[in-house]
């Protein structure tokens, strides 16, 4: 299926780096070759279709890239599964910065990745998180029975009870057809 | 002048840097890179009051910090920050990240002081079966088996280190290049993940790798499954290391009213181990000598008896009436034979009597609940 840009807002993997302003260029090259990867992988190809849901409303998207998948990227991002939740934070950030009203992504490191925080306003005050709200990314390759987007987001909130944490939203990203849900818990 | 959110911009450049030299296989310069973003994430923590009013911030940039300083191997400073932000006012949900933070650092120390390194390939096993609960498992139906698991791993880096197969003791250092770890098990149905440790600075360039060896690992255990040990005995050409491997992969196996099936899994590929124990032959064991009178039977016994003198059987059974008997246990059965030590078992094999000795081939052993 074709849709016109026109018709739908339009996911550009390449201008990942001017959209999150905190996404260095290496980083924003690496999460967009990973996301090349897994879309490939799913047999997509540039000018698909991608349904998103939040707040209970459902978007519209086409998603466009430039390239292909070389030997070179098959072989670096091999581990499917590491590249699926790299690929996710790609698509996450942007339809972060496409449907919510948050003005900002701030990120921390956490263990061996980088986790991201949303602020709600534009602070000038030096305590960079203390407005802000978790960002939690995740990526399925395909779903299956056993492993779903709504299977993700339950996982999510049993690890975030919202009483005791920052608020969180979480995106789940799925590369089978593709689609993502977003929530906040 | 800088403030923290400058130090913290620039802290993460670097971070980001350090994630995608670590992914290129670069560990130096990502360690570099996390040294770097460390000094200037600690110097944004150390413009922030120890305050209530400074929360969030204050917990999420020393776990930023601490995290930044464990990339680097900077084990002391990383505890340091970790305390700290736990010395605050964190949220219950950050403290929980934090304190785990803290026992991660431990881990990794310990393992500096090992003088080990975590290799990134994981093997996953999870069980299914009667016998396994959501996140529990029977002693007796894991134990065994992990045993087993790691013992093949042994085996299979020393063939493809080309070393023969050795029968006692230990093998020499230089063939045991990785260390097995455990991580903690995942609740579903049960299963645990396998992880390398690797001797820093010692990983010389004939050493295997820790995914090829995984690999090698998985591919013997499809074709165990499959029934295609024709196919398998291509793979392994060395006789004992294939019997070594048939058997403990047999071991391992499900015995179709416990444990239903086994699953392996690494990030590249699933393998099912599905196959009945009881169906998986130990391949066949050749007589050399002629005895007085062979027999096939059955014996209910303690493995109980072992002596070091050349030339003679290492194991002994000793049978519910008290008659002694020798087992000789192929090159390759040796690893299974030696996790039943001291233990009540049944085995099957041939029993070849010359004169007052009683010696059993052995072609099968496992244990009885008396």
């Amino acid at each position: 299926m074709f849709l016109a840009d026109e018709l739908y807002p339009v996911l550009n993997l390449e201008e990942l780096e001017q959209r999150v302003v905190v996404l260095t260029k290496p980083l924003a090259d690496f999460y967009r070759e990973n996301a090349l990867v897994c879309l490939s992988n799913q047999q997509h190809s540039t000018g698909c279709p991608m349904l998103a849901r939040f707040n209970d409303e459902s978007y519209g998207f086409v998603l466009r890239w430039a390239g292909k998948v070389d030997a070179r990227m098959e072989r670096c991002y091999r581990d499917l599964v590491q590249a699926t939740e790299y690929a996710a934070c790609a698509i996450g950030l942007l339809l972060v910065e496409n449907l919510t009203e948050f003005v900002g992504v701030e990120q921390a490191a956490r263990g061996t990745t980088v986790d991201y925080y949303l602020a709600y306003k534009d602070d000038d005050d030096d305590l960079p998180f203390n407005h802000a709200a978790r960002l939690e990314v995740t990526g399925i390759l395909a779903e299956t029975d056993h492993n779903t987007i709504q299977k993700r987001i339950t996982a999510k909130k049993r690890r975030h009870k919202p009483e005791q944490d920052l608020p969180t939203l979480v995106v789940v990203v799925e590369f089978g057809e593709p689609k993502a849900v977003l929530e906040e818990i | 002048m800088s403030t923290v959110r400058s130090l913290h911009k620039q802290a993460m450049e670097l971070a980001q840097q350090a994630l995608v030299w670590r992914h290129k296989g670069d560990l130096e310069n990502a360690a570099e890179n996390a040294r770097h973003a460390f000094e200037l994430e600690a110097q944004a923590v150390d413009l922030l009051p120890q305050q209530k009013e400074a929360e969030p911030t204050l917990a999420i940039l020393c776990q930023s910090a601490a995290s930044l300083a464990l990339q680097g191997g900077e084990f002391d400073k990383a505890q340091r920050y970790a305390a700290r932000g736990l010395a605050g006012y964190p949220p219950p949900n950050l403290a929980r990240d934090l304190l785990q933070l803290l026992e991660d650092i431990s881990f990794q120390a310990a393992l500096r002081r090992e003088g080990l390194r975590l290799e990134d390939e994981e093997l996953e096993l999870s069980f299914k079966g009667p016998a396994v609960g959501f996140g529990t498992i029977f002693y007796k139906d894991f134990i065994n088996r992990i045993q087993k698991a790691t013992e093949l791993i042994d085996r299979t880096v020393q063939r493809l280190m080309g070393s023969m197969y050795q029968r006692q003791g230990r093998p020499a250092k230089e063939f045991r290049p990785f260390t097995p770890i455990l991580s903690t098990p995942q609740p579903g149905s049960f299963a645990v993940t396998v992880r390398l440790g690797s001797r820093v600075g010692e990983m010389l360039p004939l050493f295997p790798k820790a995914e090829d060896v995984i690999d090698n690992v998985l591919n013997g255990i499809e074709l165990v499954n499959e029934a295609r040990e024709d196919e398998l005995r291509t793979l392994i050409k060395d006789e004992a290391y294939f019997v070594n491997f048939v058997s403990l992969t047999r071991e391992m196996a499900p015995d179709g009213e416990r444990i239903s099936t086994i699953q392996f899994r690494t990030r590249k590929r699933l393998v099912p181990l599905e196959r009945i124990r009881e169906g998986i032959e130990i391949p066949h064991v050749e007589e050399s000598e002629k005895p007085e009178t062979l027999e096939e039977v059955v014996l209910k016994g303690v493995l109980d008896f072992a002596t070091s003198r050349k030339g003679e059987s290492e194991i002994g059974l000793t049978t519910d009436d008290g008659t002694e008997y020798e087992i000789e246990v192929k090159e390759g059965l040796d690893d299974l034979v030696r996790s039943h030590y001291g233990s009540h078992v049944e085995v099957a094999g041939t029993l070849a009597v010359r004169g007052s000795k009683r010696h059993l081939l052995l072609a099968d052993i496992s244990e009885t609940d008396s």
